[in-house]
């Protein structure tokens, strides 16, 4: 297969695998909705097809956050992004305040569980706040 | 959008085969941009002016007036 250099075609083929993608995605829907329908939720869930959904949709929704940015500074006054040790404050918030619920909740988990759940949330937080933040940062100093 | 590629092209003696090829595009694109059925990037632009040894004014420009009608 020759590669494509022309731009034109270059574009009709990137808006290709969009309706490619979509039809890609419509069908996973069906199915997953098929299955919880048949064999249940749960079922459904152990279908390594859920796994390439969710994929899918975390790395779009991480590949979308630069638009986001983008777009959030063309909504809103521009302003300094907040130091970034209150990033890390938050994510360790919302990871001890998770863990705490884990201990002290219906789950009544061990500390051991407790704390791999805590330090998953922190993580899970920590990444893309920090990937908005230094893109913030970035874009105010290329604005400077 | 309209231009004058096609005007340019016909001076430099060129088909638009040998334009595109010469800018490592397809006909059918230098077709459409000179219809002006397709809108090229700048580079593409630029590519298409050095190719025909003209500006991208001579080749590009449109006035305000002329854009809004």
């Amino acid at each position: 297969m020759k590669i494509i250099k022309d731009e034109r075609l270059q574009m009709q083929s990137l808006k290709n695998i969009r309706i490619a993608f979509i039809v890609q995605t419509v069908g996973i829907l069906a199915i997953l909705l098929y299955e919880t329908i048949t064999v249940g939720f749960t079922q459904a869930r152990a279908n390594p097809i859920w796994i390439v959904f969710m994929l899918s949709a975390v790395v779009l929704g991480w590949l979308n956050l630069r638009i986001s940015v983008d777009t959030y500074e063309n909504t809103n006054p521009r302003k300094k992004p907040a130091p970034y040790y209150r990033v890390i404050m938050l994510s360790l918030g919302v990871g001890i305040a998770v863990m705490l619920l884990a201990v002290l909740g219906p789950d009544k988990s061990s500390v051991n569980e407790a704390l791999l759940v805590g330090a998953i949330v922190f993580i899970c937080f920590l990444a893309p706040f920090s990937f908005v933040h230094f893109l913030q940062k970035k874009r105010t100093e290329d604005h400077e | 959008m309209e231009n004058n590629v096609k005007i340019a092209r016909i001076q430099v003696d060129l088909t638009q085969q040998q334009l595109a090829e010469k800018i490592g595009v397809t006909r059918q694109t230098i077709s459409l941009i000179e219809k002006g059925k397709y809108n090229p990037s700048l580079k593409l632009c630029l590519e298409i002016c050095y190719a025909v040894n003209k500006s991208l004014d001579e080749l590009f420009w449109i006035d305000q007036e002329e854009s809004k009608t």
